[in-house]
């Protein structure tokens, strides 16, 4: 099977390839998969990168139970800008020997052994901008050429069990463990000029040789009970030491990470209609940087989450859940250090109160909570946020049906060192949205959405009373659709936008806050589209739009007006061809510019070719 | 057994107002006193967001700011270059607002100078039919003194991805970082530095 497709926007021309092969006969398969993908960026010249990957695997079943297999992967990623260049590329070749001790239906139990061999090869050329002694002279170097080498054998073994202990209890076990011996090289050239004008190469060599390992661990076991209950407890466990190159800081980095979770669930339908669901999670996460020391960080969670769901019919249901979840991150050296609180209730529920008309709602509250070590406790902050969210649906028929919804949130922002609680404020949020989808006649139909918002942003000190913010918007999208015949649509949108922003202040505190308007500002976008398909599979459309902002500023009655205009053509083809084969492709033009509103303007014109063709072959 | 549907909402309903009552969801007080405020502008165009960038990256007292410059679904794409100098270490994987944040933060905890400035636009926007969404093309620099980087300039091109959404105000979704050429280091390679493992 072999894929190809080439897109390209105003800023990147991506060309991609895949190609997969599968060949299988009693004992033998084999399967090839590679993929290549190249992406220039167009208005980055000289930019742009490749990535390219290619896998073989070759099995042959020795006997029932014993399996050979030779895997190779080539991984490629490259990138380029007019001053560096860089090149990775990855070889593995592995070797497995997979056994299946038992297969039973109660128990089966699986082992692999497998050896591989690790070859991996940065290189980047770019400039340098160092200063380095060489002999008796000191001279800054304008140019570089970074090469590592890593090639070592790495070993490994995975065992995995399967046990039905009973038909109300089932166990699982899986059990892997790698160790790598690598040799890394770093060869280093920076080139630079002596004060008496020669040339000179500054060579740098360092050799390693780091031993990594990595063991990991799991177990499951799922208790199936009476009445629909179910119990699991999962337990995780990883040890994993892995070396590489730091080009940055001239090291070789190792990186340890210690993982161990345990997560249980239990659920539980305690009566007709109804879901009972928890989940408990403690989980620990250890990663130590040898060299880069700044990424350091342990991280211990621990989570509990519940929900109760009641759906008795379709005429309505209820479903609440809570959540908390505690985390506490430390070692780090950068910062951040400190425990993270997070609780979160949430109640949902439906009701058809006729065949027409339903209502649906849901509440939340939330709170999350950042408490760092006292080193760093300025920046100590806690985020509550609460909703309110009521919708009704009114559907007279399939053509015609309307919605409105009230929303309210309330989110409040809390810092708790004097230095920063200056900015502490609460925002509030008043929504109200109406829908109405009109089917005019079988080819004419009509679409509006109405939103209102009023945005309030009330700082907590009384000093900070001047900063007070109140935003409204009113939003109307209007979408007009007249399809003729099945094989022309034509479709009118027309998008109104009004916002208006100001302070919201009290002059003293007995006083109630006034309305400063400030700034108004009304954005619309009127677009007429005109789509046909002259045949099957390929599609034709054409779009002329206008987008017009309008600024006013009451208090120096300052008006400002932006009008731009854009036609948007393009096409699109979807086809079988060759029997076996489909093409897919696109392609787009935008034009736009802007009216000038004084003769010496920039009229801010572009012209914007998008295509994308997408060949899809099987053999 | 079953029970009415308006039963169980009015039990859950009850629930809720149980356990929002008992102080669960309540944020600490704020200990006495209470600093200079930064004024935060209120991000109704594309420029307001970008001033915000200017004025509130790597400070400590800009991070609230900063942050909610960043929509819930933001995204950090690295130059290729920076991504593939960074391997085997994928420290660029999973770049989200969360991540964007606490950098953020260790950046200005850390930074004893910070200067952001988007020099120019050097490619004509890209707005989308309904003008809810923009891409803008910047030429950037920064001036940083941070220890755990040798440079203190860093310079390179900003591909930003704007949105307006539902509330009106407009947030960057999309932040694609590249170098310009210029053999300088990107924002992106001080942005790793900045970014500790686990987050």
């Amino acid at each position: 099977m072999y894929d190809t497709s080439y897109d390209r926007d105003r800023s990147t021309g991506t060309w991609a390839q895949s190609l997969s092969y599968n060949y299988a006969r009693q004992r033998l398969s084999l399967s090839a998969n590679g993929n290549y993908t190249s992406i220039d960026l167009i208005l980055n010249q000289g930019s742009g990168s490749e990535s390219g990957n290619l896998t073989t695997r070759g099995s042959f079943l020795v006997t029932r139970r014993w399996n050979l297999a030779l895997e190779g992967t080539f991984t490629h990623l490259g990138s380029r800008d007019p001053q560096i260049r860089a090149n990775d590329r990855q070889n593995r070749l592995r070797l497995s020997n997979q056994l299946n001790l038992v297969s039973s239906p109660t128990l089966s139990l699986q082992s692999t052994l497998y050896g591989e061999i690790e070859q991996d090869h940065g290189l980047t050329s770019g400039p340098a901008f160092r200063t380095r002694t060489i002999a008796a002279d000191t001279i800054r170097t304008d140019a570089k050429r970074d090469s590592v080498y890593t090639r070592g054998p790495q070993e490994g073994i995975t065992m995995g069990a399967r046990w039905t202990i009973a038909p109300w209890m089932k166990m699982s076990a899986d059990f892997s463990g790698t160790r790598t011996q690598r040799k890394i090289s770093s060869y280093l050239h920076e080139f630079g000029t002596r004060q008496d004008g020669v040339r000179v190469e500054v060579p740098d060599t360092q050799h390693f040789n780091p031993m990594d390992g990595t063991q990991s661990a799991q177990s499951q076991w799922v208790y199936s009970g009476k009445r629909g209950l179910l119990a699991s407890l999962n337990m995780k466990y990883l040890d994993s030491d892995q070396s590489y190159y730091e080009k940055d800081l001239r090291n070789i980095e190792q990186l340890g990470i210690n993982q161990r979770s345990a997560l249980g669930h239990f659920e539980y339908p305690p009566i007709r209609g109804a879901q009972l669901t928890i989940d408990g999670k403690r989980d620990y996460t250890l990663s130590q940087y040898s060299t880069r020391g700044t990424r350091t960080s342990r991280v211990t969670g621990q989570s509990a989450h519940s929900s109760l769901f009641y759906g008795p019919s379709v005429k309505g249901n209820a479903g609440a859940e809570f959540t908390v979840d505690q985390r506490k991150t430390d070692l780090q050296t950068i910062g951040g250090n400190g425990v993270t609180i997070t609780r979160f209730l949430q109640l949902t529920g439906m009701y058809r109160l006729t065949r027409r008309l339903g209502v649906q709602g849901s509440g939340s509250a939330s709170l999350n909570s950042i408490q760092f070590v006292p080193a760093e406790a300025k920046a100590d902050q806690d985020y509550a946020r609460a909703a309110l969210n009521v919708a009704g649906t009114y559907t007279i028929s399939k053509q015609c049906s309307t919605t409105v919804r009230f929303l309210v949130t309330r989110g409040h922002l809390v810092w708790i060192d004097p230095s920063r609680s200056g900015t502490n404020s609460a925002l509030t949020n008043y929504q109200v949205d109406a829908g109405l989808k009109l089917g005019v006649t079988p080819t004419l139909s009509i679409n509006q959405n109405y939103s209102f918002v009023a945005s309030y942003t009330i700082y907590d000190q009384l000093p900070s009373e001047s900063k007070n913010v109140l935003n409204r918007s009113k939003r109307i999208d209007t979408t007009v659709t007249e399809t003729f015949f099945s094989v022309a649509t034509f479709q009118l949108t027309h998008n109104f936008l009004f916002l208006d922003s100001g302070s919201f202040q009290r002059r003293s505190a007995s006083e109630a806050r006034l309305y400063n308007v400030l700034n108004e500002r009304w954005q619309q976008a009127l677009s007429a589209t005109l789509t046909a398909k002259p045949a099957r599979g390929i599609q034709i459309y054409i779009s002329q739009n206008l987008n017009n902002t309008r600024i006013h500023q009451p208090a120096s009655d300052l008006r400002t007006r932006d009008n731009q205009w854009q036609l948007v053509s393009g096409a699109s083809v979807d086809r079988t061809i060759l029997g076996s084969a489909s093409l897919h492709g696109s392609f787009q033009r935008i034009q736009q510019y802007t009216e000038r509103q004084s003769p010496a303007d920039d009229l801010r014109e572009s012209d914007v070719w998008v295509a994308g063709v997408a060949l899809h072959k099987e053999f | 057994m079953t029970i009415r549907i308006e039963g169980a909402l009015a039990v859950l309903l009850l629930a809720l107002l149980t356990l929002a009552s008992c102080g669960l969801f309540e944020p600490r007080n704020p200990k006495p006193g209470g600093g200079t405020i930064v004024p935060c502008v209120t991000p109704n165009s594309p420029e307001d967001v970008i001033t915000n960038i200017v004025d509130h990256y790597a400070s400590d007292a800009g991070i609230t700011c900063y942050t909610s410059m960043l929509d819930a679904s933001f995204v950090f794409h690295p130059d290729p270059g920076d991504s593939n100098e960074a391997l085997p270490d994928t420290v660029y994987v999973g770049w989200n607002r969360d991540v964007e944040t606490r950098v953020d933060q260790n950046l200005a905890a850390n930074a004893t100078f910070h200067q952001a400035v988007f020099d120019s636009e050097y490619a004509a926007r890209v707005v989308s039919a309904d003008g809810h969404t923009q891409i803008r093309f910047y030429a950037y620099h920064l001036r940083i003194r941070a220890p755990q980087s040798a440079d203190t300039l860093y310079q390179g091109r900003a591909d930003l991805t704007l949105f307006q959404g539902t509330d009106t105000q407009w947030r960057i979704t999309d932040w694609a970082d590249k170098r310009d050429g210029s053999g300088l280091r990107s924002w992106g390679y001080l942005r790793r530095l900045y970014r500790p493992a686990g987050t």
